[in-house]
């Protein structure tokens, strides 16, 4: 009885034929799948590419104005400028043809 | 002979008031003393030379103005009374004019002229905390090619 049991169980593993072949097939297909899937690295260039051309784009939109004179002060013979830096330091600038600079 | 006697009382009155307003005793109490730090830089868009105060302009303020090389001229510190012009001879032969009032908030009006061989430079006031640094710039309208730049600081001494 036991001896049959054991025959059983036997039985029930596959060969060593069989096992080759089946490796033989999963290996095959991966292959086949690799071969077949495009290169998974591609999207980090396009992903860095993206986030450099997103960030580029905050930084033109948000950058600060240079300050320009307007029209209507082209005549004026000084133009005083008050400013206040993002850090809160305050910058007076003063424009006269007078300076000797 | 006659006297215009109105006359005479609106003239006595006057001069008792104007003599009264010189008497007043000033309501300001005593003058205060201030350390003031003085830091003079050139900035120009071209031309060569150290661009040694590049750090000491804030980098924000840099990209708002034209201006490729900033250089020390000098850095100046001195103690100032309230209400009295202190002069100060800065880069060899710029003469600095300082003179601050302390307001009833605790502020400080500070008033700045720069002058270079009766030349003038800089004239500018400020009205800045204790302690505070405040950016001063001067440049002409039609050529913006160089500038100079002050770095000021006034901190009351208790």
């Amino acid at each position: 009885m036991r001896d049959d049991r054991l025959r059983e169980i036997l039985s029930a593993s596959p060969g060593a034929e069989q096992t080759e072949w089946r490796s033989a097939r999963a290996r095959k297909r991966a292959i086949t799948e690799y071969e077949a899937s495009p290169p998974r690295t591609i999207w980090r260039p396009v992903l860095a590419a993206g986030l450099a051309l997103l960030l580029g784009g905050i930084w033109f939109v948000e950058r600060p104005a240079a300050p320009s004179l307007p029209a209507s002060a082209k005549e004026e013979r000084r133009i005083e400028m008050q400013w206040q830096l993002s850090d809160g330091t305050r910058v007076n600038w003063v424009m006269d043809d007078r300076y000797a600079l | 002979m006659r006297f215009n006697l109105p006359a005479i009382a609106i003239l006595l009155v006057l001069a008792t008031a104007g003599n009264a307003a010189a008497q007043k005793p000033d309501k300001k109490g005593p003058r205060r003393q201030a350390e003031v730090r003085l830091q003079v830089i050139q900035a120009s868009s071209s031309g060569q030379g150290p661009n040694d105060a590049a750090t000491l302009v804030p980098a924000e303020l840099k990209t708002l103005l034209r201006f490729s090389r900033y250089t020390l001229l000098d850095a100046a510190f001195l103690r100032a009374t309230e209400r009295t012009e202190q002069r100060i001879t800065v880069a060899g032969d710029i003469l600095g004019e300082v003179e601050f009032e302390v307001q009833n908030d605790g502020q400080i009006d500070v008033k700045l002229e720069l002058r270079r061989t009766n030349s003038l430079l800089l004239d500018t006031r400020a009205t800045v905390k204790s302690g505070e640094t405040v950016v001063l710039g001067a440049s002409r309208m039609r050529d913006g090619s160089s500038g100079l730049i002050v770095l000021l600081t006034t901190k009351l001494i208790p």
